[in-house]
């Protein structure tokens, strides 16, 4: 008899092209987030074509409000704050992105193998890892990171920032991953798939990943608004290069000149709304995700379950049972 | 020497139970059992939920490693010591046909894959693509064309079951375990795949060894069967005989209850 | 919109065990919702009424079915064993359900041992967890519940669905015996039609969401009128008869979704013509019962199918 088959419901996570695709194309929220991000990429690479001056020279006036000349105005010290925007956006979203494959990939790694081999000695290890990554508060650890590095005279480079925050960032989406390999490898499918031959390698990319598609992509977004604030934190502290041109660092150089209290707010308040821009197109392909994945948590069905129920026949509505 | 044989297989499982107070059970699957079966052969395992059918045909599967006994498939033991590729190499020759058909199909892969993988893993000679339409055509899932690149939600519980014996087919193993196959299926598309299963048996002279636990099919399907009781074989023989004969308590006991729309509960 | 169950006209006989034969996509579940009022938000009914002791059960308000469920009609869905509370003991769930309709369980002891006895299990279980019974234990218990208040009418929904075959027995007595030591109706809703052979005196065969024949159990064991009660029986084995030879129904069980307009067997009917597709048969009456529920099929080729068996005979 046939019953209720639930994966249906997470057919449409297919291949992950067509994850992708039906993410981006079939759902407003992620299509949203999927324009605003584009449209960050853009600038990513147009910024510093289009940038009018050198976004450290300090040659102009300092601390003027937008004009024809500086369209977001200047710095206190004299440096046109529209190109620092154009300049600094390739660097934050690119070590965001980087943090959130990074961590991404390890999590897969990590998650995977640990709820395969359940039971072995590198599973439990690989789980003992996890529990204390997870514990840890990654952001606080990598800025401690970099004040030891401060205290020693040397500033992060994007690599040990991108390499501090995916180390720390791995252990929630590794912790997922395990509990859907480990429910995963019980299944009749992946069973049939031993049986038939298919080596633990083949299993896990083309039948676990794929099934857990989804799950993998939405991390990669929460991962990498993780890298986003991450990068911000640590270049708020001043733990950077200080030569570095982002968003973070904007926002340290502001605070250093208690902009805030000065008033500039043409120096913080763009960028400010930039980054979390930025941070929020990620939340939204990953809010869009979540509905493919679990169509139920659509917007159609939520109507329906706050209708009054009636006792009287009225006229048919949709899909029976 | 049978093709494939069991020799006093023994499986024990250790349960724990209670809440506060966890006791370990020790639960006997299987105890002293010994099966064969011979080519071209349709063997019924008879019994209920519980006394030890699946587990056998896991041990039978190497999935579960005896913890006494050994499995000999023409001649060859296998046991606690077979190393992975021995395993492997055992399981291209002795398959298994999982009971539910709603969960043994990867649902993110279409039919063409499922048959496909097989053939690449065995390293087929030969045009992989058309040997995958002609065994669609073996299970009756014609034209081959409109399933290939069906998903497992797009078919029906029936046409699922094909699937994945086209699946299992496509190694073209020497023994077949099928565990109840049909009891998860509607009534009118059961008698396809019983049919097919006889049909297959001819065509490949495969052994099967068909496990369920209703009487009325393992009559129709097979030629000897065993009756499984609390991990123990306590009657085998010619089908015929032993369902017209049935000697111990626990086969007269299924014999009454079988399924059957001419043994009316009064 | 999709359209589960039509033109659906039917007279259950009381104290009598009717069993409905459905396959998937034949409306079955639904049908047993549409009596007890609880379909899902996104069906509705479009037209009827379900009468029963008189009182049209859709026109009911939220108190009139109170009174009704559990009490009169008692519903045991598919799965119940599996959605016993499992953390509390099988007498809890008896207390519950007599609590809710106003009645003592301490001083009405004995119905609860009544129940048990219809179904073969021991007072002991009273005391167990869900998780300390098994299955065929569970279900049982289940049936004993929704018994309790010795309702007239009890419709349970693919009881042995999942157990094993010397349980499903079990229950299927422990139903039989009910039905006779209490003046019980039941309706037994299952996939399996078969089944309904050795169990139910009137059967209803279900398909597609349409009735395509309901009479006697004999009826349809000896001289079905309908194409497909006459090949499902002839594609199951059977014991008893020694079969050896096994009829082929092609194709699959309709899903509500693609129902075709006319007769929802005539796609994989062997005796289809034309007609058949075209518009749904109307219901031929033949004959009733002791008291005067009409039973009847819907085809347009019987009897002249009966002609053509051999045919269709492998």
């Amino acid at each position: 008899m046939e019953r209720a088959n639930h994966k249906s419901l997470f057919a449409q996570s297919v291949s992950p092209i067509k994850t992708f695709y039906s993410m981006v194309s079939s759902n407003r929220y992620s299509k949203l987030g999927f324009y605003l991000f584009l449209a960050y990429l853009v600038l990513t690479f147009v910024g510093p074509l289009i940038a009018p001056y050198a976004p450290l020279s300090t040659h102009g006036p300092m601390g003027q409000a937008p004009s024809s000349s500086h369209l977001l105005g200047t710095t206190i010290y004299g440096q046109d704050v529209f190109s620092q925007v154009l300049v600094g956006a390739g660097p934050t979203l690119g070590v965001g992105i980087a943090v959130g494959f990074l961590a991404t990939l390890i999590s897969v790694f990590v998650g995977v193998v640990a709820g395969l081999k359940d039971g072995s000695w590198l599973a439990s290890v690989l789980v003992f890892l996890t529990y204390i990554f997870l514990l840890v508060p990654g952001i606080l650890v990598v800025i401690l990171f970099g004040a030891f590095f401060l205290g020693a005279g040397m500033a992060l480079s994007y690599v040990m920032i991108i390499a501090a925050l995916s180390l720390t960032g791995w252990a929630w989406g590794a912790r997922t991953l395990r509990s859907q390999a480990l429910v995963e490898s019980k299944r009749d499918h992946i069973l049939s798939s031993k049986l038939i031959g298919e080596s633990t390698l083949s299993i896990v990319t083309r039948q676990i990943i794929r099934n857990n598609f989804s799950l993998i992509l939405s991390n990669f977004f929460f991962t990498t608004i993780y890298g986003l604030t991450g990068l911000t934190f640590v270049e708020f502290f001043g733990l950077g290069s200080e030569t570095a041109v982002n968003w973070g660092t904007m926002l340290y150089w502001v605070q250093a000149a208690a902009a805030y209290i000065t008033g500039e707010w043409w120096w913080y308040v763009p960028v400010s709304v930039l980054l979390a821009g930025l941070a929020f197109s990620f939340a939204l392909m990953n809010f869009g995700l979540d509905q493919i994945a679990n169509p139920t948590l659509s917007g159609k069905t939520l109507r329906k379950l706050t209708k009054p129920k009636s006792s009287q026949p009225s006229l048919s509505g949709t899909d029976g049972r | 020497m049978h093709l494939l044989e069991g020799n006093d297989l023994v499986k024990t499982f250790t349960s724990t139970s209670g809440t506060l107070r966890r006791t370990q059970h020790l639960v006997t699957a299987l105890d002293h059992v010994s099966i064969y079966l011979d080519k071209g052969e349709v063997v019924g395992l008879a019994g209920g939920s519980g006394h030890g059918k699946t587990t056998l045909a896991r041990v039978l599967m190497l999935i579960y490693k005896p913890d006494m006994g050994s499995v000999s498939l023409n001649g060859e033991k296998y046991g606690t010591e077979s190393s992975g590729r021995d395993v492997r190499a055992y399981r291209r020759h002795v398959q298994y046909i999982l009971q539910d058909p709603y969960s043994s199909l990867d649902p993110t892969h279409s039919v063409e894959w499922h048959i496909r993988r097989p053939l690449e893993i065995v390293k087929f000679k030969g045009d992989i693509e058309f040997r995958v339409k002609e065994i669609l055509n073996e299970v009756s899932l014609s034209p081959p064309a409109d399933f290939l690149n069906k998903l497992p939600h797009q078919l029906s519980g029936g046409q699922r079951q094909r699937v994945y014996i086209a699946r299992v087919l496509s190694l073209e193993p020497e023994v077949i375990l099928a565990d109840e196959p049909v009891s998860n299926l509607d009534a009118s598309v059961r008698s396809g795949i019983l049919d097919l299963f006889k049909q297959l048996v001819k065509q490949y002279n495969t052994a099967v060894l068909y496990i369920s636990h209703d009487l009325s099919t393992i009559y129709y399907l097979t030629s000897r069967i065993y009756v499984m009781y609390q991990g123990k074989i306590v009657e085998s023989g010619p089908t015929d005989e032993v369902l017209t004969n049935p000697q111990h308590e626990y086969t007269k006991l299924l014999i009454a209850a079988a399924p059957d729309p001419f043994n009316r509960i009064s | 919109m999709v359209r589960v169950l039509r033109d659906l006209n039917l007279d259950l006989l009381s104290n009598a065990i009717t069993g409905i034969a459905g396959e998937s996509g034949s409306g079955k579940t639904t049908l047993a919702n549409t009596v007890l009022n609880i379909l899902p938000l996104a069906a509705t009914v479009e037209s009827g009424s379900v009468t029963f002791q008189g009182k049209d059960l859709l026109k009911l308000d939220y108190d009139g079915l109170r009174g009704i469920r559990g009490k009169l009609i008692s519903y045991v869905p598919q799965s119940a064993m599996n959605s016993l509370n499992p953390v509390r003991r099988i007498r809890d769930d008896f207390f519950d359900i007599m609590k809710a309709h106003g009645i003592d369980p301490d001083s009405n002891l004995s119905s609860i041992y009544g129940t048990l006895e219809l179904v073969d299990l021991d007072r002991s279980i009273l005391g167990s967890y869900p998780h300390e019974l098994s299955g065929g234990m569970r279900q049982r218990a289940i049936i004993a519940i929704s018994l309790v208040l010795s309702p007239e009418l009890i419709i349970v929904d693919e009881p042995t669905t999942g157990l094993d075959v010397i349980v499903q027995h079990d229950i299927l007595k422990a139903l039989k015996g009910a039905r006779k030591a209490k003046s019980l109706s039941i309706v037994f809703i299952t996939h399996d039609l078969p089944l309904l052979y050795q169990l139910a005196d009137y059967i209803v065969v279900l398909y597609g969401g349409v009735v395509l024949e309901y009479g006697t159990y004999e009826k349809l064991l000896d001289d079905a009128d309908h194409p497909y009660s006459y090949l499902l029986l002839k594609s199951v084995p059977s014991l008893v008869k020694r079969t050896k030879k096994l009829v082929t129904i092609p194709g699959d069980p309709v899903s509500f979704r693609d129902y075709p307009n006319g007769c929802p067997f005539a796609p994989r009917c062997p005796f289809a013509l034309e007609m058949c597709s075209e518009s749904l048969p109307p219901a031929t009456y033949t004959g009733s019962s002791v008291d005067g529920s009409p039973f009847f099929f819907r085809c347009f080729r019987s009897p002249a199918w009966k002609e053509e068996i051999k045919s269709v005979e492998v």
